[in-house]
């Protein structure tokens, strides 16, 4: 520190620090730039209404590019409105809707909705506008899966991405090993077993701790379908019908047989991407994700479809949603922006979706040449499709707290030793429970 | 030298005390760090370590790898600008709101006092997610969402009441006798106050700073539910979009997670002295 020349005990004391003073000074002017910079933001854009479109997309690795784009595009096409991005990861998604919903109101002009919230804020909240003027204007005809869009004949969502479950598998890996994808409950089991080497190699990608309840559930939920069961019909859970526990103890064989098991879906994911996991019970965006991870990955990446008879697996749309408000006709705008052919084509290919909302392909010839291109998608597109709202009943409404407690048994029979009938015996009394709250 | 008498050495029972004393000190430092020490060395060495079996204890190499991602992809620093000067602004709104009503509970005599106090701990027992919508519809009507200003008047609003019982307690410590010499020498409430309590209760001060930076800079519920934009994220919902739908860059979240821990720590390290004195301040009276 240096001191001025003759500068005594009552001298002036030069500091190279600062003081507290200019250090709360300089807080202050952090504050304040903070503070300001939204208002400066927010001026400029005065001249056009922010149309707030709010989704999970923006957080998803490889896909809110595609998203951007279109944004872009729709800002550029008129002069009216300005997209205003908003909303949270997928794993806080639903729970910040509906309380945003209960609230009085979703902070929104158009809403990305999971299946199940979707049908919330439809029919439960009636927060949302119909879109069939949308729907005419564009002369498209939307695919049978929106069935669970529609209320008295008027449909409340579009597509914005449609994924379904498919067996995703490593060719290469499949092709060391001499095996074919399995068609089967039987043979999945075998063949699970047979490309099991832990703990180097492991069989299947299955989600498989509570911790990751939101993930597992997702995929678990399609285990009634291998024996045909349904989860519930109306109010009546039908959590330890025979259907349903001959699906969980085909699940709990392939958790056996070659599932890395006590681990994050996030290592599983990661493990798959470094070619260390056959195959994966999984959605079309699996590859994306996979692709986004380690894109070395990406050729040797094909899919089936369900192991079972019937091939059906969950359709899982997420629609795009306008909702009522002084901004209704602007987010129906945005909403036939989005659904133009040519819009629509572009998202999907940036973002490899490969399931359109409508018969995109005799629309448009790039999205044609796209899917053509694409090997991977076979298995997803043999698959047959069932909504959630169809396996569900009137639990539809309430599937997290459903799943939580089908998990929270479930995990019992785990245990070595553990029994599925008795896991869903016990989950059935819970449900009857949940039932009598719905 | 001094040599040990044959009675100051230990028995062979005091030696089992010792070391069975030893061993659960140990055994129980191990349950608590062991899980921060795996966040660390998760977020420091390659994935492909991380992911082999069994995994190693020690890192081979350090990778860094985890680190230059999350500060490339995400904008973490911001994140962390914005949960200081929200933590901070709660901070100062607390030892605003707080000193005067700790004064008042510790030192003034009034009907319903004691009533009043143990009100505000009941509004600490009720759980954050019952009050979370009711909280929304009054700021939406207040126009009060997406700002970070109102997000630290909330959490102002949080922790007062208990920060209000830490410093009642520190103010009750200080003797009668001093405060009513300040009176008896011409001094107002206002004067003994700012001038014979508050300088003796410094670490009742400083423990409730702590309280309210950690509350503030931990909390999520609320930030989530009020916040949507994204430029407005504070670190702990910045974190959260780490986790997204289909994958969890699993080592960008631990190296995000000691990122997020590291200032915190520092702080509390700072002030640990200070702190422990504060909590204990006034539990045993001599």
């Amino acid at each position: 520190m240096s001191r001025p020349e003759g500068g005594g005990a009552a001298s002036p004391t030069f500091r190279t620090r600062p003081t507290r003073r200019q250090l709360l000074g300089g807080a202050a002017v952090v504050g304040g730039a903070l503070v300001a910079g939204p208002l400066v933001r927010q001026a400029r854009a005065a001249d056009r209404i922010p149309l707030k479109v709010m989704s999970w997309e923006q957080f998803q690795p490889g896909e809110k590019e595609g998203w951007n784009a279109l944004f872009k595009k729709f800002n550029e096409s008129q002069s009216k409105y300005t997209v205003d991005w908003t909303g949270w990861p997928a794993s806080q998604y639903v729970s910040n809707v509906v309380i945003q919903a209960q609230a009085g109101g979703i902070d929104a002009d158009v809403l990305m909705a999971m299946p199940d919230l979707a049908a919330q804020v439809i029919r439960k909240f009636k927060l949302a506008e119909p879109l069939d003027d949308v729907v005419s204007a564009l002369g498209i005809t939307p695919s049978a899966g929106h069935a669970f869009l529609t209320v008295d004949g008027k449909l409340y969502g579009l597509s914005a991405i449609d994924v379904n479950f498919a067996l995703v598998y490593n060719k290469a890996l499949f092709g060391k090993a001499g095996l074919k994808p399995a068609t089967t409950p039987e043979e999945w089991i075998d063949t699970t077993a047979k490309l099991t080497k832990r703990p180097e190699q492991f069989g299947i990608a299955l989600t498989n701790v509570i911790a990751d309840s939101g993930e597992w559930w997702f995929q678990l939920q399609n285990f009634c379908l291998p024996f045909d069961g349904k989860w519930a019909e109306g109010k009546t859970p039908l959590a330890n019908s025979p259907e349903v526990v001959k699906g969980l103890e085909l699940w709990k064989s392939l958790y056996e047989a070659g599932v890395p098991q006590g681990t994050a879906q996030s290592a599983i994911m990661k493990l798959a991407a470094d070619g260390r996991v056959a195959q994966a019970f999984g959605v079309n965006p699996t590859v994306v994700v996979l692709r986004a991870t380690n894109p070395a990955i990406y050729p040797d990446l094909l899919s089936a479809p369900p192991p079972w008879p019937s091939r059906r697996s969950l359709d899982r749309i997420h629609p795009l949603i306008a909702l009522k408000g002084a901004n209704s006709e602007g987010a129906k705008e945005f909403i036939k922006f989005a659904m133009t052919p040519d819009v629509m084509a572009d998202l999907m290919i940036t973002n490899l979706y490969v399931m359109p909302p409508y018969d995109l392909a005799a629309k448009s010839e790039k999205f044609k040449q796209f899917l053509a291109d694409k090997p991977w998608i076979t298995g997803f597109n043999e698959a047959k499709q069932v909504s959630p709202i169809d396996v569900m009943g009137d639990f539809a409404f309430v599937d997290d707290q459903f799943g939580r407690i089908i998990m929270q048994n479930f995990q019992s029979a785990l245990r070595p030793g553990g029994s599925v009938k008795a896991a869903m015996d016990a989950a059935q009394k819970q449900l009857e429970q949940l039932a009598t709250r719905i | 030298m001094t040599s040990i008498r044959d009675s100051d050495r230990p028995g062979a029972g005091g030696r089992i005390e010792t070391v069975a004393r030893f061993a659960a000190i140990v055994f129980a430092s191990a349950v608590i760090l062991f899980p921060v020490y795996w966040m660390v060395l998760s977020s420091l060495r390659s994935s492909a370590e991380s992911l082999s079996f069994p995994p190693p204890l020690l890192p081979h190499a350090i990778d860094l790898s985890a680190y230059l991602q999350l500060f490339t992809d995400k904008p973490i620093g911001h994140w962390l600008l914005l949960s200081t000067l929200v933590a901070t602004l709660t901070v100062i709104g607390t030892i605003i709101l707080v000193i005067p009503a700790a004064y008042a509970l510790s030192r003034l005599y009034w009907p319903g006092r004691t009533a009043v106090g143990l009100l505000l701990l009941f509004t600490q027992m009720m759980p954050g997610a019952v009050v979370v919508a009711p909280v929304l519809t009054l700021y939406r009507q207040l126009g009060w969402t997406d700002n970070l200003l109102t997000l630290a008047l909330l959490h102002t609003a949080f922790v007062v009441p208990l920060c209000a019982w830490v410093l009642k307690t520190s103010f009750d410590a200080v003797p009668k006798e001093i405060v009513e010499a300040a009176l008896i020498d011409g001094c107002d409430r206002w004067k003994v106050l700012w001038l014979v309590v508050l300088p003796l209760t410094r670490p009742g001060l400083v423990a409730v700073s702590v309280i309210a930076f950690f509350a503030s800079w931990n909390e999520y519920l609320f930030a989530s539910t009020l916040i949507t934009r994204n430029e407005l994220y504070t670190a702990s919902l910045g974190l959260a979009t780490l986790m997204t739908q289909l994958d969890t860059p699993l080592f960008v979240l631990m190296a995000a997670g000691v990122t997020f821990s590291i200032l915190p720590v520092f702080f509390y390290m700072a002030i640990q002295r200070h702190l422990l004195r504060g909590l204990t301040a006034g539990a045993v009276k001599g």
